[in-house]
This record gives structure tokens, sequence and C-alpha cells, in this order.
């Protein structure tokens, strides 16, 4: 590369090369506008290099050495005359406490009553020895007449250790004139009673409910009604677990035309076809074949059940429960669990009438009144069902089961 | 002694940035660099022996390159010019086997008087008197600038994405003649519109303000001289 000179001085020359960049090199007798060829260039200055040395770092160690000094210092301090080492109780009128440092001084008082916390409201005790301050809390109780020397102040200690509860316990019993003492461990000290807190459980097991559940045997065959009773003395929803213990007795004591509405059919009934609506009592429609006004039925059936505990002679199992050997498609009608009353199957027809069928999800869909008024009863040449001998007949006290139930 | 070494520490520092402070100090230790060059060649120094101007130089290296967690100046300045002297030695080292035009064969005469001289020392001659009074043109330019070869050799960039940057800064200028026109009579480098017209960081062209100076005067008029030799630059974008 050609270096031209710019400029020469006593030591060095300037020159710039081919792609303008100018350079110190040695002036090796050249002259200005001269070109040159393999100059002796200026070796690049390192840059200075930031020697860390143990001088410059002095005042940073002593620094250093200061910080740690003060910190241990005041770490001491405050392990030895801050810091809470160990707790007194004592229990006279005024149940106080008093927290102790390492070297047994008083760091603090507290107290839960309002006694305590007025006795210590405007008394210094930090650095005391606590004998003192016993001493002194003590002094003050007997002096407004809440302690008598003849009185017995429970003292209770929460050591470091045993040999510490010892040496209190000794310091105790034996600077504290005034009164009698009994030193004990903070373990035996009296939790101070707390605010009872409604327990919802123990409300539950008043619950009446709750009761019938806890003795079933009591009350063997307490059902919906039971149960019913229950609900609207509590109208909270049962819980549940209590809903799921509860239901099991119910259907067994019942009969299933009794279920409540809503209620899910039991397994070991058979449903009858869906679209077969209960046949309705026949004490309910001779008044309309006689042109009466019909008596509605009362839709509260379930309350009209016969009791069981009432008629104990005659089982709600004989009442409800179909035959099981009876089959749909039999011809012959299976017998009826009542015999007092034998219908021909036109007779079955008149008490079947077909109804409109209810809207669906609406509980006001059931079979009222006014769908079983006698004008609309209209038979129709059907074949008598063969299921409609599998149930009841004409049965006052069955309440008609709800199409929902056979849904 | 302890002032002298103040004092000599003084001047050194002065002569960091200042190169007439530098000339003078290296003429005030002359007698120095002198010996320092006569206990390598083991003999007194001749005036027109290179290994003078290269102790001169190392001399003027150890002032740029001086700091005081170094020791004496002196002691550091003498290291310096025997550890130069060394290098120039080795480097003739390696050109040893071969002939030089300069010396004599067996008949008493030198080779280069028998190789033909195709080269017009008189043309030779004009131009090197042409080139030196563009620089001195030049010079004289910068001074009004405020900026002296010196300084723009120490603010000349080195490292390879600064030279670029440089380049295409210089490179956009000349495609505007109007920015060289307004550096011209402002006397101020257009950073600014260089940075934003060539991308390139403003800071960079910031720091190497004085080289800017120095290659934009030689772009604008009438230092073909100086252009020609550049023109490597020129061409690929100056």
């Amino acid at each position: 590369m050609k270096y031209l000179v710019t400029e020469c001085h006593e030591g060095f020359a300037v020159l710039m090369d081919e792609q303008a960049g100018f350079v110190h090199a040695a002036n090796l007798h050249y002259q200005v506008g001269q070109t040159v060829t393999n100059p002796i260039l200026m070796q690049e200055a390192e840059p200075e290099q930031k020697h860390i040395t143990v001088k410059k770092l002095m005042p940073f160690m002593a620094a250093a050495a200061c910080i740690a000094v003060v910190s241990a210092a005041g770490f001491r301090y405050y392990t030895r005359n801050v810091k809470t080492y160990s707790v007194v109780l004592m229990s006279s009128d005024a149940n106080i406490k008093m927290y102790l440092n390492q070297q047994g001084e008083v760091v603090s008082l507290k107290s839960d009553d309002d006694y305590g916390a007025a006795l210590i409201k405007h008394y210094s005790a930090k650095h005391k020895s606590k004998t003192d301050v016993a001493n002194d809390l003590l002094q003050k109780q007997i002096d407004e007449g809440h302690l008598t020397s003849s009185d017995t102040v429970d003292i209770y200690i929460s050591a470091f250790n045993d040999a510490e509860f010892d040496t209190y316990k000794t310091e105790f019993e034996t600077e504290i004139q005034q009164v009698r003492v009994s030193v004990q461990e903070m373990a035996a000290a009296p939790e101070p009673p707390k605010p009872v807190k409604p327990d919802p459980k123990a409300e539950a097991k008043k619950d009446p409910r709750a009761e019938a559940k806890k003795d079933p045997k009591e009350e063997p065959k307490a059902g919906p009604k039971a149960d019913l009773n229950a609900e609207q003395a509590l109208p909270d929803p049962p819980d549940p677990a209590n809903a799921q213990a509860a239901q099991p007795a119910a259907p067994k004591a019942d009969p299933p035309a009794a279920v409540k509405p809503g209620a899910q059919p039991k397994n070991d009934v058979k449903p009858i076809g869906p679209m077969m609506p209960p046949t309705p009592p026949a004490a309910e429609v001779k008044p309309a074949e006689e042109g009466k006004t019909p008596v509605a039925p009362e839709p509260a059936a379930p309350e009209e059940k016969p009791d069981p505990e009432k008629d104990p002679g005659k089982k709600p199992d004989e009442i409800e429960k179909p035959d099981p050997e009876a089959k749909p498609d039999d011809d012959i009608p299976a017998p009826d669990n009542k015999p007092e009353k034998t219908e021909t199957p036109e007779e079955q027809d008149r008490g079947n009438p077909v109804l409109p069928a209810p809207e669906s999800g609406q509980p006001g869909a059931e079979i009222g009144p006014e769908e079983q008024e006698p004008e609309e009863i209209q038979p129709l040449p059907m074949k008598p069902e063969p299921a409609s001998g599998l149930l009841p007949k004409a049965d006052p006290l069955v309440k008609p089961a709800p199409l929902e139930a056979f849904a | 002694m302890k002032s002298d070494s103040h004092q000599i520490i003084t001047r050194v520092y002065q002569a960091k940035t200042d190169s007439r402070a530098a000339d003078a100090l290296i003429a005030s230790y002359m007698p120095f660099i002198k010996s320092e060059t006569a206990k390598f060649l083991k003999r007194p120094p001749d005036p027109s022996d290179d290994e003078l101007s290269i102790a001169m130089f190392a001399f003027y290296e150890a002032i740029r390159s001086y700091v005081k967690s170094r020791g004496a100046f002196l002691n550091y300045a003498a290291l310096q010019i025997r550890s130069r002297l060394i290098d120039n030695y080795r480097r003739e080292a390696r050109n040893k086997g071969q002939i030089s035009l300069d010396s004599s064969d067996e008949e008493q005469a030198d080779l280069l008087e028998t190789i033909p001289d195709g080269h017009d020392e008189y043309e030779a001659h004009e131009m090197r008197e042409a080139t030196r009074q563009e620089i001195e043109e030049l010079s004289a330019q910068m001074t009004e600038f405020g900026v002296s070869m010196t300084d723009v050799a120490d603010n000349s960039p080195r490292q390879g994405r600064t030279v670029e940057s440089c380049r295409r800064a210089i490179a956009y200028a000349r495609s505007h003649p109007d920015l060289l026109e307004e550096f011209l009579r402002t006397k101020r480098v257009p950073i600014a519109r260089l940075a934003e017209g060539a991308a390139v960081d403003r800071k960079s062209l910031e720091r190497h303000r004085r080289y800017l100076v120095a290659v934009l005067l030689i772009c604008t008029n009438g230092y073909e001289i100086l252009r020609g030799h550049i023109m490597q630059v020129l061409k690929g974008g100056c």
C-alpha cells in the first residue's frame, strides 16, 4: 500500500494511505508530498488497563469491616436486650404477661383484660428486673384492694430451657413476699375463654329431621309425610347426604301411588305404560254419571294416605305392589289387591276416560278436577288395556300418580 | 530529583495532545535518544541513520502511551526505544538475502546504474512539489476548521465498521454537492444530515468529526492529487 506523507515532525510523520486513513509513522527522512511504501507505523496504544490493587480496595474493605462490626454489635445487642426469650404470665385479678430478654429483664408488658391493661398503662417496665416488676404490679393491686397478702398468685413461666425455668421459679418464690405465689410452667396455664361460635352441625343435630334420621328405630315407618312435615317446618333444603339417607326409608313405607309429585319411581314397581293415565277412583266418577257437579279430588292426596301405623293390619305392600308375575300381554286382568269391587271392561272404560295429555313440564298439568268432568268423558270403543289389570282398582285412598312420575 | 520527574511527566502529558510540545520534548531529549540508539548500535548514531529516526519515533510512541503507573518515563522510553530498534533489526534481517540496488559489484558499479531507468526524476519532483502544495493548502484550510493533520491521524477510524460508516457518509456528501457547499460555507460538518442520509449512527460520525473534515475537504474542488490518491475510497462510494 502506498502512503502519502502529509505532515512531518521531529520524531514522526503523518501519512495518508489509499483508504483515506491517516496514520502516524516513523519519519525516515520523509518530505511532505512524498509517496512511501512499507513505512514503520505506530503501534496502536493498548487501552489502559484498570488494575485493581489492594491499595484501591482498602477503603472499601475498611467500610465493609466497619459495617460488619456494627452489624455484629447490633445483632448481639438485639439478641441480648430486645429479643424475647421467655414469657411470664402473672395471673391474679389481672392477667399480665411479661416478655423477658436473655438477661431476664422485662422487654414489654401485655395484658388481655381491662384491669391488667389499666395496671400497666402508665407503668414503664423496660429493662427492669422481672421480680421488681412483679412486686410493683402486685403492690399496685394490693393498694387498690384487689389482692391481699393471703391470696395466691399463679405465675406461669415459659422459659427457654429447664434450668432457666428453675432459676426463674426460685427467684419468684424468694423475692415476692407480698403474696403467696404458685409458679408453674406456661403449659399449665388456663387458656382464656374464647367466644363460642354457633356450630351449624350442632344446630343440625337439633333438627327434627336429623333426630329422625339419627334414631330410625323409634320411627321406623317415617315416610314422606314425616319428611314433608319436616320440610314444612324447615324450608331450607336438606343436605344431599341427609336426603339420600332419608330417601331409602320412605318408599318402603308408602304405597307407590302416594309418591310425591316429581319423585322417582321405585325400582321394584313395574312402570305402567307411559301414556296410560291412572284410573280415577270410582267414587269420584259416579257423581258425574248422576249429573251432579263433580267434586274435585284433593290434590294433596299424600296427606290422606292411609297411615300404616293406624292400620297396621294392612300392609302397604299389599296395596300398592302389583303382581310381579302378571304380564302385560295377559288377556286376563290381574286380580285386584282389593277384592271389594269387580268391574267389567265397560266400567273400566268409563272409569278410565281418555284425558287430554297434560302439557309437559307444567306442574299443574297433572290430572285436575276440571279434566275429570263427566261431560267430557266420552268412552271410546277401545279394547280393554291389559295393562290396566296391573293397577290397583279405584282405591279412593290412593292418589293417582302424576304422569311426570312415569315419564 | 522529584521535581525533575514531576516536570517531565507534566511535559509528557502535555505532549500527548500537542504535537508541537511533542516535538519540543523530543528535541530536548535528543541526547537521551542518541545514547539509547548508540547502546543498540554500539556506535554513535549518524543523523542519517534510520535507527536514529526509529528511536525518535519510539520516543514519541512512549510519550503517547505513557501513564504514571508505568514508572519513570525515561526508563519506559528507553525500553520502548530498545524494543523498536530490535523490531527493526529483525525486519531488516528478514530481507537480508535480498540484494540492495545500492550495493556495488566487483567492478565498483552500482546495480541501480545498470537498470534502465524509465522513471522521469524531473516529473517525479514536479509531482511531489504539486502534492506538497496541495497538502499545504489542505492543511491551511483544515486550520480554518481548527483541525491539524496530527488530529486527523489521531481521529482516524480504525475499526472496519466505523470506517464503513464514514465512507458511506462521505459518499452521501459527494452525491449531494449542496451538503459540501454548506460544509464549506458554515465550516461545520452537517453530521445530522449525513447520518440521516447515509443511514449511519450519528455518534459514530461525531466521534470522527475531524477525520470527516479532512476527507470532505479533499472531496471538494482543488485537491485532484489527493483525491487521486484515495481514489479507491472515492470509487467505492466517495
